[in-house]
């Protein structure tokens, strides 16, 4: 059984009397204690995904098919359902921990409370030992005084260490990071990406990392899924993806990361920019506005999910036809 | 502009404005009845024929009164609106752009006369100016600028240090460029739904004083001094005292609506 | 080569209440003629206090600033009109850096309009569409508002409006931090035809490794206020001497933790050297004794009292 399972999960919006869809019959899947990456620029879909992963979607969102977590499917749940899980079954942080903190009350109260809604006949004592000791061992420091402090005290990266202690406090078995180190100094970056690991480890909370990051996701991850335009286009072991890429989208995103080893030469570059929700069309590709490979059908057909050892596309082209027509 | 009158509120108050400035606009030409010509045998008369809204107590025509008075109001809100706005602007950017210590200088003053309540200001000021049609307009044209300045301020504070002023600033742009070429437009719509709310409060003002004896002097129509008149006869001739506080209300409230359809229009996209 | 913009000495406090806080400690730094020289830190370092004292935005305590043999820093705002100009920038944020209210043609026109003062409207609006050109926008997006463009072409108009005057410098501050990682290769590709085109010297500021050793010709990596490090790519790739650098390097490329603790705040900076706190390497003399910046070998510059590269031999 896996942890979780979206089966072709659809998330429109209605706006002004359409309905503008966001997320296209994705279907993926997290193993217990595993950690997933969902990738793409942004407005592909990614975020929104994981928030409906957690309840927290806007209110005019319609959904489609099923999001199975431990076989129980999360869009027949009520608020007060959600509330129950959200937080203790499945927890999240966010890109700036600044605004999911409430910046008027002491850290250490505001982790405890956390705590307490879920576990409602714990002694107050016991309650910040348990908060201390999480604090410790998401590598802070001098614990006691950051108990105290108010949020706008701490530094960001302190910040979203208590992020990551508020949402592994009730031993979730899933922790959805949404861009959890892109508002953060680079050797800041790492050390979060190293806890987030450590926690995976000792505790076996499955991840579902949600980035735009390919080098985040390669020292992280052990399965990605790329997402682009609302649609899953690639899927696989990440090393597998980052190493052997098929989908075209796939290959011109890692095509176009500049490194010290592009020096001197044009970088490539996907043309066009990624079409917003209202420019979005249903028909065809959603790539295929920008592919440099598309064909007559591509412009009218949405391609399937094919699958190669564990590797999924969706292209209909075959890999050594992409191949071929991309360096030709 | 077709944004605003898809608000309900704005479109409300628009409409009513639109109807009060037509009749303004015919009282330059037309009313039916001189305003001070009275006419003791047909004292208090209720509406007829004759006359559409009655007679006061001098037998004055009342609609003929009544349309010169919307006048009075007007005048009296467009050159508050004018000169808050002007005045308004020129001291609140100078002080929000600049800062330093022109700002709490320009401020100190500024606070000062907000702290007075602002019918207590004006009759401080028609004390020391004397009343009339000039003074009323005077003072409450002081009246207006505190509100101006104060919104202009918080702009130009809000964009003085803002990555595209400073943009044209390594352009080259100079502060009077910046300030009223590139900051301004960005305020210009609170500054309209500003304007807005003073019209309505320099409407109240003046009917205020008028009514208190301060503003405008009897017989000059004013709707304030209409109001003031009328009260001694509220249970005798009731229509007489309901005409210029119905409009009064309409006035105050359409341009209430007005201001607060622009800051709802725009307040969606910021 | 020449030098094109030389800091020499700039110092730079920012008074916050009664607090001070150190933004540059005395820095001295040469910008080479036709060069991109990549400036890397992270929050704190100086390098965005660097950009706005380059672009006159602010003056510094103390130090000189010399553009093109003239010491720009010692003249009135009125004499440095004539090289305002020549000195651009492009901002990292360019939802917030191009005034929402003006169309682009008016803002490319604005530009002719201050420093082109006999020029002819049509002349002007040939400029402005040659521009928009430039930077692989049609005509038609002079008639438009910011509002109606993605980030992508918004950073467009912005290099077109730094470009518009034919600057010599541009400044570029995080140029493609805010941008996707589709469009951030379009942008620096632009980016690297025009300099080719222009011969334009770029002041590129980043905390993104990647493109920083992808396009830089020399690499400045500040820390706390100060430079740590200084060289040419291949030297400071190959042969990092700084044990800041060193971690930051690896930091981005493998997402390993190397350093641990967190960045001192510049309004209580460390005493000796300023990354002593977090030094893997440290010892007593650190604590004591701020290092100077110091050539190692031909313009390859560090500042630490025990340099990696001396170890290693």
């Amino acid at each position: 059984m896996s942890l979780v399972e979206l089966k072709d999960f659809s998330l429109s919006f209605s706006e002004k009397g359409r309905l503008l869809e966001a997320v296209n019959s994705i279907s993926l899947s997290i193993e217990q204690s595993e950690m997933v990456a969902l990738v793409g620029e942004s407005g592909c879909g990614k975020s929104a995904t994981a928030l409906s992963l957690i309840g927290l979607e806007n209110e005019s969102a319609v959904f489609s098919g099923h999001v199975y977590f431990e076989d129980v499917d999360l869009l027949t749940f009520s608020e007060k359902e959600w509330e129950k899980i959200r937080g203790n079954r499945i927890s999240m942080i966010f890109q700036e921990p600044m605004t999911a903190l409430n910046p008027l009350l002491k850290v250490g109260p505001q982790i405890a409370e956390n705590l307490s809604v879920h576990h409602q006949n714990v002694r107050r004592a016991v309650i910040r030992d348990k908060v201390l000791e999480i604090l410790k061992s998401v590598g802070l420091s001098d614990v006691e005084r950051i108990y105290r402090s108010y949020p706008h005290q701490l530094s960001g990266g302190q910040r979203q260490r208590i992020m990551i202690a508020m949402a592994l406090i009730n031993n979730p078995s899933l922790l959805i990071a949404d861009e959890p180190t892109t508002a953060l100094d680079v050797t800041i970056q790492a050390e979060i990406i190293d806890l987030i690991k450590r926690m995976n480890r000792e505790k076996g909370t499955a991840v579902l990392l949600i980035s735009h990051n390919l080098s985040l996701v390669k020292g992280l991850t052990r399965r990605a899924y790329i997402m682009y335009s609302g649609s899953i286009v690639e899927s696989g072991h990440t090393e597998e993806i980052l190493n052997n890429p098929i989908h075209p989208y796939t290959r011109g995103l890692l095509a176009s990361v500049p490194s010290i080893k592009s020096r001197g030469r044009r970088l490539y570059s996907i043309p066009g920019y990624v079409p917003s929700l209202e420019e979005r069309s249903n028909v065809g590709c959603p790539f295929a506005s920008r592919c440099s490979i598309k064909s007559e059908k591509c412009m009218k057909e949405r391609p399937k999910m094919s699958d190669l050892g564990g590797h999924g596309y969706s292209c209909f082209f075959s890999p050594e036809e992409i191949e071929r027509r991309m360096n030709g | 502009m077709g944004r605003y009158f898809k608000n309900p509120s704005f479109l409300i108050g628009f409409i009513i404005v639109s109807l009060m400035f037509m009749v303004l606009l015919i009282s330059f030409f037309y009313t039916p009845y001189d305003v001070t010509a009275m006419d003791f045998s047909m004292r208090l008369s209720p509406p007829s024929h004759e006359h559409l809204l009655g007679t006061d107590q001098f037998g004055r025509d009342i609609l003929s009164r009544l349309m010169k008075g919307i006048e009075v109001s007007f005048l009296i809100g467009i050159t508050a609106v004018i000169s808050g706005l002007f005045f308004g602007l020129v001291i609140g950017s100078l002080s929000g752009y600049f800062g330093g210590h022109l700002d709490d200088a320009i401020m100190k003053v500024i606070d000062t006369l907000m702290a007075f309540p602002g019918v207590l200001l004006a009759m401080m000021l028609i004390a020391v100016f004397g009343n009339g049609l000039t003074n009323t307009i005077l003072a409450l044209s002081i009246m207006a600028i505190p509100r101006f300045a104060r919104i202009t301020r918080s702009g130009y504070m809000e964009y003085r240090d803002s990555d595209f002023v400073r943009a044209e600033r390594i352009r080259g742009a100079g502060s009077v460029r910046i300030m009223y070429l590139h900051i301004l437009p960005n305020i210009l719509s609170e500054l309209v739904a500003t304007s807005s709310l003073s019209f309505a409060s320099a409407i109240m003002s003046e009917a205020g004083l008028s009514y208190l004896g301060l503003g405008m002097q009897p017989p000059a129509p004013s709707l304030g001094i209409m109001l003031s008149e009328a009260q001694d006869y509220m249970l005798r001739s009731p229509w007489y005292v309901l005409i210029p506080t119905i409009t009064i209300a309409l006035l105050v409230i359409a341009f209430n609506l007005i201001g607060d359809g622009v800051q709802e229009v725009n307040g969606g996209e910021r | 080569m020449d030098s094109l913009l030389r800091l020499e000495g700039i110092r730079k406090e920012y008074k916050i209440g009664a607090e001070r806080i150190k933004a540059v400690w005395k820095i001295d730094l040469d910008i080479k003629k036709g060069e991109i020289l990549g400036l890397v830190g992270e929050s704190g370092s100086g390098k965005s206090t660097i950009a706005n004292i380059i672009t006159r935005l602010i003056t510094p305590d103390e130090g000189r600033i010399v553009f093109k043999g003239v010491e720009i820093s010692a003249l009135s705002e009125r004499a440095f009109r004539e090289y305002r100009r020549d000195i651009q920038m492009v901002f990292q944020d360019p939802y917030s850096s191009i005034n929402p209210k003006k169309k682009i043609g008016y803002l490319l026109n604005e530009c002719l309009l201050i420093h082109e003062k006999g020029m002819s409207k049509a002349e002007r609006m040939r400029r402005v569409m040659e521009s928009l050109e430039e930077v692989g926008l049609d005509a038609s997006y002079a008639e438009r508002y910011p509002d109606s463009l993605s980030g992508g072409q918004r950073q467009r108009v912005a290099i077109a409006l730094a470009l518009i005057l034919h600057p010599s410098l541009i400044v570029l501050d995080e140029p493609v931090s805010a941008l996707d990682v589709s469009v951030e290769a379009q942008i620096l590709n632009l980016l690297m035809d025009l300099r080719r085109k222009y011969g334009l010297t770029y002041l590129f500021i980043s905390h993104d490794l990647n493109v920083v050793s992808y396009l830089s010709d020399r690499i400045a990596v500040m820390y706390l206020g100060s430079i740590v490090e200084l060289g040419r790519v291949e030297d400071i790739i190959g042969n990092m001497a700084h044990p800041y650098t060193r971690a930051l390097f690896s930091a981005s490329s493998d997402v390993t933790a190397t350093l641990s603790g967190e960045i001192p705040s510049p309004l209580n900076p460390p005493p000796g050297c300023p990354f002593h706190t977090r030094c893997a390497f440290i010892e007593e003399r650190c604590k004591k004794e701020k290092p100077e910046l110091v050539e190692m070998e031909g313009g390859h510059y560090v500042s630490c009292h025990y340099p990696l590269y001396n170890k290693e031999g």
